[in-house]
């Protein structure tokens, strides 16, 4: 018997090619004739552009050409773009809005002369009143940042936002379940805290590029680090009002995305550029560009949250503010789709929610791994830790105690199914050894403690993907489908997947990277959505093929259709006679020829929630529940603060690929001690003053814990899930910031409210908590 | 941004020196580009000519120990040269402890000691140690050679007192007897960084009693320093734990910080007490005054 393809640790299909350094990155990618494009951007966070002189810029040897907002009006159809508002230019329309923003394009023979002649654009402005606090933004008397930005209708999840006017609230989303005001009124407990996190940047290691390229129909091609391309196909025929078959977008492996990589980047002034160009055009960011370019929303939660005598959460009032900078890009839905979860994995009932998508003078912010999940958790599981405390209940029980499960209405109103949270909270328990004291609680000035914290994410909802499954005369497979390879192995566990299907093995299975010249639509590599959605439209195309190849087999056999098996590479009858699929391949084309082609599509049910209330009974395809729990040393005299212990623990479903799925998590978690402890994005008046690698500090190999378990719960699910599957990808990163702080305050008793949490700001809440403790 | 440089590649010290004589700040040595690289990336520097010190490396990355019983050490040693070198670990302890932690063996294995001494950037490991040694840094120029101790090397926000036609030829360590000594790093955000703090201190005892202490500090200002108070109160003396609290206490009472991003003037002042206080511990074998890790 072959082994199974799915529920194994298949070695990962791409890794030779990638520790080879034989992997192609779009960064790396050239065109005969290709001139080269940099960026002037501006140098202020708010102003009226009143002048640009390119004079200077042009002078410069090998410079081609510079072009504004001007040039590019004269090949656009319409002035601006974005997934939720339509307020994102090409370049600077009229005024910039962040400093950062793109004003105008050098285009040159080489990248150092564009940059060089970026430098010397000069650009007047008028400048006027900022705004940079998300809750001064969305206040009464803060300056406005856009004027009046109309809604895109692009996509069916983000229907129903309104026109913004005269105001930087781009959305406000409002859930009601029960009346958590009455419900907080009678609580014997009531807890309000208000917890705030700070911007983070993606930091991928191959920077934003793209390359345009004009066709000898009018055709427009870009090859371009993207995560969602048949989004940017769109997009990009909106732009120019030319039909989706004109528009090629073509991506490869990318040295990570992380969500940077998602909506309007550089593909449409890629685009622009070889448009006026009439030649291949690169344009690739900087790592400090990167900074400006997009960042993780900074976020500001209040929770008011009534307790009963024994413990029991009855309401909670949550208030967040995002602040997603000066382009919204896919921030109503972090708003909106995160935000609905901002009570946490908490059966609560009575809930009310407001979350405020908040347009401020800095550079943009969207999708980030964990999607709000992390600033979240942030909020509701630090508290989860200080109401606890402060009646006295373990933390863990207190958890365990509250937890939604399966069977009971979610604050949406739709009833959970295919989480794991008892047995996600119960491996927590258990790896953590909660239910013995820590064993080690440290020496001399060093104290040691542990903490836990979990969360809960919904898929965003309704979404679709489609597939096709080619199979050639030789009986070899490709995969055509919109999912962008970025790390996260799509191309190892959808091969499992298809060779699953027609009793293959998985290296018999090639998946391509997505070219929408040839590769079907997918709404984008984001959210944990992959697995799931084009797991379904690869079963569909799969079968489709399946069923063509066992029908022409039966003729060719003359034995019943029921009577035959995909096995081992080849058609298998119940006698035991076995063809190869080459074989079926030939008898049915007359020679090694011909394919056989299936075809996918999945889109979930979702029932629309209602807006003023935020209730569904329906509102996502599925759920995902991460846990992690840390064990740290702070050393009470410096401050200075180890993780030495971090166990990351998910439900996955019946994992596709054990393996990768555990990288999954423990990469997600390792990525969050980014936020938690290292990364901190500081600006002044708007400008960012820690950009680039040097300044901002992601977590390096010596930050890992030393002891890191990464544990999947692996219940197979039912309904759609595909081989009982479900997504992964952000699962790690749900409660790594949380969980650290609670592990501090056990440590030493001391709170630490500013992310990231450094060893001086440990020091100063220790410094704190004994004045207090003094004093008190 | 520089619209272009070349790169000389100089066969012999001579010829290096006379390339680094034309009176042009943009004509500079290039040795493991580590420092460079960087300041051109910002535009800070932009270079009408790099002379790469590539062809010299074979007769000045030498490592070996003096008649007198110093060390001499090639400017052109890669960092990694040094911290490998068996006589760096016999006999310059502190040294080869300091580069551990020196960034990552990827930068380690290109940046040379010259480049580590003239880049002169403030947020270094080297020159604290080098001030704990009282090295001696002979460079030359085509206007005769002198030698510059680390002392006097340091003077600013990458300055240094190598002149823009001088190369660092060596660095000569005198001999450090018995002694004891240990580096401290602390960083502000991630483990491996540039050094928010990093304190050199050496020891060495006679019959009970210092007779020599060097303690150094980098990082923390524009420049590392000796902090002669404390080597005087250490020296001929055989303080206990309370005393040497007192001493670092003192001694980064009397700082002049100011506030960076990195780090308050208060918080550093504290973490220069306790680091202090815990090196000191540390090598006069009085314990270090944390139980596990501190660093
Ligand atoms: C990512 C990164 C992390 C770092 N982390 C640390 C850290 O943790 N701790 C730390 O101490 N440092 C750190 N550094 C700085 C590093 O130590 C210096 O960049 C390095 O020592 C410079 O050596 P180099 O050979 O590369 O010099 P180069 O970059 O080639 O040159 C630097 C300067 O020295 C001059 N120069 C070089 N050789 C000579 C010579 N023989 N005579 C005269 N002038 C000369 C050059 O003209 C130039 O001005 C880090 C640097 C980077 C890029």
């Amino acid at each position: 018997m072959p082994k199974e393809q799915v529920g194994r640790s298949v070695p990962r299909v791409e890794s030779e090619a990638k520790v080879t350094g034989t992997v192609e990155y779009i960064h790396n990618f050239e065109l005969p004739g290709m001139l080269h494009a940099k960026l002037a951007r501006s140098i202020v966070p708010h102003a009226r552009i009143t002048g640009i002189d390119v004079s200077a810029a042009l002078a410069v040897p090998g410079v081609r050409r510079v072009i504004t907002a001007e040039d590019v009006a004269t090949v656009t159809a319409v002035d601006y773009m974005g997934p939720a508002f339509l307020d994102q230019p090409v370049l600077a329309i009229d005024k910039v809005h962040f400093v950062g923003e793109p004003v105008a394009c050098v285009i040159a023979d080489t990248p150092r002369a564009a940059a060089e002649a970026a430098e010397l654009v000069v650009i007047d402005y008028e400048e006027l009143p900022a705004v940079f606090d998300e809750v001064e933004a969305a206040g009464p008397d803060a300056p406005v940042v856009h004027d009046r930005v109309e809604a895109a209708a692009s996509f069916a999840d983000l229907k129903g936002l309104g026109d913004v006017r005269d105001t930087n609230v781009a959305l406000h989303y409002k859930l009601r379940r029960g009346d958590a005001e009455a419900a907080l009124e009678d609580a014997a407990h009531v807890f309000e805290h208000t917890f705030r996190s700070t911007p983070n940047v993606h930091a991928t290691m191959e920077p934003f590029v793209a390359v345009g390229e004009i066709g000898d129909r009018g055709d427009i091609t870009v090859h371009a680090a993207m995560q969602n391309p048949s989004i940017m196909q769109v997009e990009l025929a909106r732009l120019f009002d030319i039909p989706e078959n004109k528009i090629r977008m073509r991506t490869a492996f990318l040295g990570g995305g992380f969500g940077a990589k998602l909506y309007v980047k550089l593909e449409p002034l890629a685009a622009v550029c070889a448009m006026l160009m009439r030649r291949p055009v690169r344009i690739a960011l900087t790592m400090e560009e990167q900074f400006v370019t997009l960042t993780r929303h900074g976020s500001t939660i209040t929770l008011r949250t009534g307790v009963d005598a024994d413990g029991r959460i009855l309401a909670r009032a949550c208030d967040v503010t995002w602040n997603t900078g000066a382009y919204a890009d896919i921030g109503p839905r972090v708003a909106q789709k995160s935000g609905f979860t901002a009570a946490g994995p908490y059966d609560i009932e009575h809930v009310s929610i407001d979350s405020k998508c908040v347009y401020t003078n800095m550079p943009p912010a969207g999708a980030y791994r964990g999607f709000g999940i992390p600033q979240l958790s942030w909020a509701y599981e630090c508290q989860a830790d200080l109401i606890a405390r402060e009646l006295g209940i373990d933390p863990l029980d207190f958890r365990d105690r509250n937890a939604l499960r399966n069977g009971r209405p979610h604050a949406t109103g739709t009833t959970m199914q295919g989480i794991a949270t008892e047995v996600v909270l119960a491996s927590l328990r258990e790896q953590m050894g909660w239910d013995t004291e820590l064993e080690d609680r440290g020496e001399g000035t060093i104290k040691r403690g542990r903490g836990v914290g979990f969360g809960l994410k919904a898929v965003i909802t309704p979404s679709t993907s489609v597939a096709t499954v080619t199979l050639s005369g030789d009986g070899s497979v490709q995969v055509a489908c919109g999912t962008t390879d970025m790390g996260q192995a799509s191309v190892s566990a959808y091969a499992q997947i298809v060779a699953e299907v027609l009793g293959l093995q998985t290296e018999d299975v090639v998946v391509h990277h997505p070219d929408t010249r040839f590769t079907t639509y997918d709404m984008g590599t984001l959210g944990s959505r992959s697995l799931w959605h084009n797991g379904n439209a690869l079963i569909q195309a799969s079968n489709e093929v399946r069923a063509e190849l066992l029908a022409s087999a039966s003729d060719q056999l003359g034995v019943d259709v029921d009577e035959l098996e995909l096995s081992g590479g080849g058609v298998v009858a119940k006698d035991g006679t076995r063809r190869s699929l080459a074989e079926i391949m030939l008898g049915r084309f007359g020679m090694q020829a011909g394919n056989i082609i299936g075809r996918g599509e999945y889109t979930p049910t979702y029932d629309k929630p209602d807006p003023e209330t935020g209730q569904s009974d329906n509102v996502a395809a599925f759920w995902m529940v991460g846990a992690c729990g840390v064990e740290v040393s702070v050393d009470t005299e410096s401050g200075k603060t180890t993780i030495d212990r971090l166990v990351v623990i998910g439900d996955s479903g019946r994992p596709i690929n054990p393996d990768i799925v555990r990288a999954q998590f423990s990469g997600a978690a390792i990525m969050q001690i980014g936020m938690a402890r290292t990364e901190e994005l500081l600006h002044e008046q708007g400008q960012l003053t820690t950009t680039g690698l040097a300044y901002y500090k992601v977590p390096g190999i010596l930050d890992v814990p030393r002891d890191l378990e990464s544990v999947v719960v692996d219940l197979p699910l039912d309904g759609d899930a595909p081989f009982g599957a479900k997504g992964v990808g952000e699962t790690g990163s749900f409660a790594v910031a949380p969980a650290v702080a609670n592990a501090i305050h056990d440590a030493v008793g001391a709170r630490v409210t500013t992310l990231p949490m450094t060893d001086e700001r440990i020091w100063a809440a220790i410094n704190d908590a004994s004045a207090d403790r003094s004093a008190g | 941004m520089s619209s272009g440089f070349t790169i000389e590649e100089p066969r012999s010290v001579d010829e290096a020196l006379t390339l680094l004589a034309q009176g042009d700040e943009t004509v500079r040595a290039i040795a493991g580009g580590t420092g460079l690289s960087l300041l051109m990336k910002y535009g800070f520097f932009e270079p009408a000519t790099l002379v790469s010190l590539r062809h010299l490396r074979s007769s000045l990355a030498d490592i070996e120990v003096t008649p007198d019983g110093g060390v001499r050490l090639g400017a052109m040693a890669t960092l990694r040269d040094l911290e490998d070198a068996p006589i760096v670990a016999e006999r310059l302890p502190l040294l080869r402890q300091a580069l551990g932690r020196l960034a990552t063996v990827r930068l380690r294995n290109a940046a040379q000691l010259g480049g580590a001494i003239a880049h002169g950037h403030p947020q270094m490991d080297t020159p604290p140690v080098l001030l704990a040694l009282d090295a001696q840094v002979q460079v030359a120029s085509i206007r005769g050679a002198r030698t510059i101790a680390a002392q006097d090397m340091f003077l600013g926000y990458y300055e240094t007192a190598v002149e823009d036609d001088e190369l660092i030829l060596e660095v000569r360590i005198p001999p450090q007897g018995e002694h004891r000594a240990t580096y401290r790093k602390i960083t502000a955000r991630a483990e491996d960084d540039w050094p928010m703090l990093g304190i050199a201190a050496l020891v060495a005892t006679d019959g009970g009693r210092i007779s020599r202490a060097r303690v150094a500090l980098g990082a923390l200002t524009d420049r590392p320093m000796r902090l002669p108070d404390v080597e005087s109160a250490l020296q001929g003396s055989d303080p206990g734990s309370d005393e040497v609290e007192a001493i670092a206490r003192d001694a980064a009472a009397a700082l002049d910080l100011y506030d960076k991003p990195a780090a308050s003037a208060a918080y550093q002042r504290h973490i220069v007490a306790v680091h202090l206080r815990r090196a000191l511990l540390e090598i006069l074998d009085l314990g270090d005054g944390s139980s596990k890790g501190g660093r």
